[in-house]
């Protein structure tokens, strides 16, 4: 059976390292879908635009008058046109699931059972589960473009960009750092000596140190790094990790939409930016979620014009919500309930009416997403494992503990 | 698997010890006489050397040590000893503290200005954000109970950050102890500037993220990670002021955390560094704490921040976390990770040491489970794994150690504080590669990577490829004896190269190797066939230590 670190080490010609294998079988890349996660850290304000509430007298929403597109509702605050146009375009491939319960109000808490699932520590998140299963034949199945990314258990399978582009910098000669220290160019002859000695030396080390717990996943991590340090150096000539325009912007959505259309990766994992915490001046919200919208709207924009909007999902999430009433800075604080966006490839436009006219959770119907009071009070595992059903894989195996959100799966 | 008893356990509690290794051949290591599943002296010596001091040992040092394995402890003894170990304690605790941040961006991002205005910005803020940090070196290194991190009558400053806050330095300007005379009290960490501009709190929050992060890192009690779970129906729509005081499952934390509050209450707020306008910088004020409930910690009255200190340094979690964050930093292993075994342990070698951290260190560093070449298994835990992967503080210091190359680039451009400046790129998380090499970032990123990962062999591979040229002209060309002691340019007969490379894998990894033995044939290919390609004594030596510079034993050690 091939698994991800026999196949791996069976490259390097690893044998003894390779015979210690038996991880799960991973299915093939070939056609699988593409998975964006798109993270507005901080915890946003639903009555925005996903759960707007409105006519509410117990839960403070935004002024003026809304409009609707498609099954979504939008306040019309004057600043939000960017909002609106990215709905009118897209309101078509979205769906909005609302009250979703993170059962914590921490933020790095919450955001952890949201991109996992569970409040585990060192569990990888959706996008690098995927990833480890769909795109084991990128050179970098995941690519992270921003905070709060996980690659927990599949660190190998992982790079990031950086702040800076720091990853164009260390991979593209022409983009690097100047230095007063000479580069060495060594010939593809050298390369190979060098790769056959970093292997033997792997070998030895395992000879002498013994590839016991920790010790054989370590080396089976290094032989797989290894391996796609290689691949991320022979993808750099003609690909986007040359290019100086982008490496010369802040332009995480640009960066992560050729990596995916160039098949550098399988999986991203985007933040957008704002710090969304407003526990005053919560009119901020509009602003951000128009900048939300923006990147959004350039996002899908760039994944239609590579040809695979069609193949990848987007899930848009922040961490947690914010809680009904303004508070006496004109804030909004936490609140355990929050919501999903996801657009995209095999999403039904739906909004899941997961809360009460109070912003409290309410338990909905799974297959119709409507309330229903002995339906289902919706999870983070619940989202992910939707998001799993997306992109073809078991959800049972990924998210046992999850269910399907079926209104949203097309 | 193997079962044996410990040779030399840290203390009495660990009876048995399960050593779940198979090392396949432990006499690699001539005239060693190692036991089966622990490194030999010289690879303990060299993994001693990094754990202390964050760099490989001297090749006089090895020698001695695989020439009378007896001088191993001795060594030790005098690195735990030494000031050398001063960069690691900061390094330590600037990850514990979450001080040790970007320097480009929010919580740092202090500007050049005024009597300031001349230097480079990656400079001053490196400056302010290790101000935390230096107060544990100087506790340290100065011998000092380890308490006085909460109980010290003085912050630490140098002429940059008592600029920044508002302190008086004396002489030279260096890092030395300093005082507020604005009235504010002494606390150590907990009067400390910096360490409450990266630790923000809003006016809603009210000193609760403080309190948190404060008993994290002092106490390893962790609210942020205590499994809460929010339950249906809760009515948070006051903000949460009555849920608080009587939802129980919110009293649970709430009803400890929120006493402690008044403690910390005069810091201000939340400062944004970057919206300074000239300095010093104005981080306390007396009058923020009006309107705060008397002061408890954990139940005990205190009057002031004063009494706080005191309160925690007695405290029994205060010691067993200082053991716990200290051993998990010697052992490459998460603190929460630590076993409760180990720290019973280890107590009292603590205790014994007056609280002094270079004993415990040094206690650690010779003990089988430091050593250990496998997992160590405990009754409540693993104490140790095998591998210990170097972060990139560590990869940076092992490589200017040994080579001489320092990785910098100078920025040029000012994104909005001033003039970057110079800055190392192997440990820099702004500019640099720290986080595709693995490391923290002391906000987003809390714990270093334990595992491989590409870019951390990319940014290796790159760093390797410089530091080869550097050390290869520098030794042979300049004389300066950093790796190439026994060989010329002239020099290219396989005996003498292999006697090069015997020097090599003793001082690169601890290795103590034959010449004619696996380990030194790996190289000598990689010398042999550059030598044949280029027919350059010159090339061949870059080829070989750009090889060698980027070995796993160099990651894992």
């Amino acid at each position: 059976m091939t698994t991800r670190r026999n196949f791996m080490l069976g490259s390097l010609g690893l044998g003894g390292l390779a015979a210690l294998g038996g991880l799960a079988p991973v299915a093939r890349a070939s056609g699988s879908k593409r998975l964006i996660i798109y993270f507005a850290y901080g915890g946003w304000d639903p009555t925005y635009l996903f759960d707007p509430k409105p006519g509410s007298s117990t839960v403070d929403t935004p002024t003026g008058d809304w409009v609707t597109h498609g099954d979504l509702t939008l306040w019309d605050t004057g600043s939000m046109s960017a909002t609106h146009d990215f709905l009118g375009r897209y309101a078509d491939r979205i769906a909005v699931v609302n009250g979703v319960s993170v059962s914590s109000l921490v933020h790095e808490e919450c955001a952890r059972r949201l991109l996992t699932g569970t409040s585990a520590e060192l569990l990888g998140d959706v996008a690098s589960r995927v990833a480890s299963r769909l795109g084991e034949t990128r050179p970098v199945p995941y690519f992270t473009l921003g905070a709060n990314a996980r690659a927990h258990g599949h660190e190998a399978q992982a790079a990031t960009l950086g702040w800076f582009n720091q990853l164009q910098s260390l991979v593209a000669p022409d983009l690097a750092w100047p230095t007063d220290g000479r580069r060495l160019a060594p010939s593809s002859a050298l390369d190979d000596d060098v790769q056959a000695y970093l292997s033997r030396r792997m070998e030895q080390l395992g000879d002498v140190r013994g590839l016991d717990g920790t010790n054989a996943a370590r080396l089976a991590d290094y032989a797989e790094s290894l391996s796609r340090a290689e691949q991320i150096r022979a993808f750099v000539p003609g690909s986007f990790l040359e290019d100086w325009s982008l490496f010369n912007s802040y332009d995480v959505v640009g960066h992560a939409a050729a990596a995916l259309a160039e098949g550098f990766s399988q999986t991203a994992f985007i933040s957008d930016g704002g710090y969304w915490d407003t526990h005053s001046g919560n009119n901020q919200q509009a602003g951000m979620f128009d900048d939300l919208a923006d990147g959004l709207s350039d996002l899908l924009a760039a994944l239609e014009r590579a040809g695979i909007a069609d193949d990848t999902v987007v899930m848009v999430v922040s961490e947690m919500g914010r809680s009904p009433l303004i508070n006496a800075l004109g804030g909004k604080d936490h609140w355990p309930y929050t919501s999903a966006m996801l657009i995209g490839a095999g999403v039904n436009p739906v909004v899941v009416d997961g809360t009460d006219d109070t912003l409290r959770q309410q338990r909905i119907d799974l297959n119709t997403g409507g309330a229903s009071s002995s339906g289902h009070a919706l999870q983070t595992h619940d989202v992910l494992a939707t998001v799993t059903e997306l992109v073809g894989l078991d959800p049972a195996e990924l998210y046992p503990e999850g269910e399907v959100i079926h209104a949203v799966v097309g | 698997m193997h079962v044996q008893t410990r040779a030399k356990p840290l203390r009495g509690m660990w009876v048995v010890l399960l050593l779940v290794g198979c090392n396949n051949d432990p006499g690699k290591a001539p005239g060693t006489g190692v036991a089966p599943n622990t490194l030999s002296p010289t690879q303990h010596l060299s993994r001693a050397s990094i754990a202390l001091r964050g760099v490989r040992p001297s090749l006089d040092d090895l020698e001695a040590v695989r020439d009378n394995p007896g001088a191993l402890d001795g060594l030790i003894e005098s690195y735990a000893a030494s000031d050398d170990i001063g960069p690691t304690i900061r390094h330590m605790h600037g990850e514990w503290l979450l001080t040790d941040v970007f320097l480009s961006f929010y919580p740092a991002a202090y500007p050049t200005r005024g009597a300031l205005s001349d230097m480079d910005a990656h400079a001053l803020n490196r400056a302010v954000t290790e101000g935390t940090a230096r107060l544990a070196e100087h506790i340290v290194l100065e011998d000092r109970p380890y308490s006085e991190l909460v109980t010290a009558d003085y912050v630490m400053a140098n002429d940059v950050t008592a600029e920044v806050w508002g302190l008086s330095v004396s002489g030279d300007g260096d890092w030395q102890e300093a005082r507020f005379d604005d009235g504010r009290l002494h606390s150590g960490l907990l009067s400390d500037p910096n360490y409450f501009v990266r630790h923000a709190s809003t006016d809603t929050n009210r000193q609760r993220a403080r309190s948190a992060h404060l008993m994290r890192a002092l106490l390893c009690h962790d609210y942020m990670r205590r499994e809460v779970r929010v339950p249906e129906g809760i009515d948070l729509t006051d903000g949460g002021d009555n849920a608080i005081k009587e939802n129980v499952v919110c009293v649970g934390c709430h009803n400890t955390l929120d006493p402690m509050a008044g403690a910390f209450a005069e810091n201000v707020g939340v400062v944004f560094p970057q919206y300074t306008w000239s300095y010093p910088i104005t981080t306390w004020d007396p009058g923020l704490a009006a309107d705060y409930d008397p002061i408890l910690f954990y139940g005990v009255a205190a009057h002031d921040v004063l009494d706080v200190g005191q309160i925690i340094a007695e405290d029994n979690r205060f010691a067993r976390c200082a053991v716990r964050r200290h051993y998990g930093q010697m052992m490459a292993m998460d603190a929460d990770a630590v076993p409760d075994s180990v720290v019973d342990d280890l107590l009292p070698v603590w205790t014994a040491g007056d609280e002094r951290v270079r004993p415990l260190l040094a206690e650690i560093a010779r003990s089988d489970a430091f050593a250990s070449t496998g997992p160590v298994v405990v009754e409540d835990g693993v104490a140790a794994e095998g591998l210990r992967r170097a972060t990139p503080w560590h990869l940076q210091r092992v490589l200017e150690d040994l080579t001489g190359f320092r990785w910098e680039t100078d920025v040029t451009y000012d994104i909005g504080f001033g003039r970057v400046g110079e800055v190392e790129l192997m440990d820099n998380i702004s500019y640099g590669f720290r986080v595709h090499a693995g490391g923290a970032d002391g906000f987003d990123i809390w714990n270093p990577m334990r595992t491989a990962n590409p870019t951390t062999l990319l940014v290796m591979r790159e760093a390797a490829g410089m530091a080869a040229k550097h050390v290869v002209e520098a030794d042979l060309v300049d004389g300066e004896g950093h790796l190439l002691t026994r060989v010329s340019s002239d020099t290219s007969d396989e005996t003498s190269i292999r006697t090069q490379l015997v020097d090599l894998h003793l001082r690169l990894f601890g290795e103590a190797v034959s010449a004619d033995g696996s380990e030194v044939t790996a190289s000598w290919t990689v010398f042999a066939n550059e030598l044949e390609r280029s027919d350059s004594v010159t090339s061949a030596w870059e080829a070989t230590l750009f090889a060698m510079l980027q070995d796993p034993n160099l990651l894992f050690y």
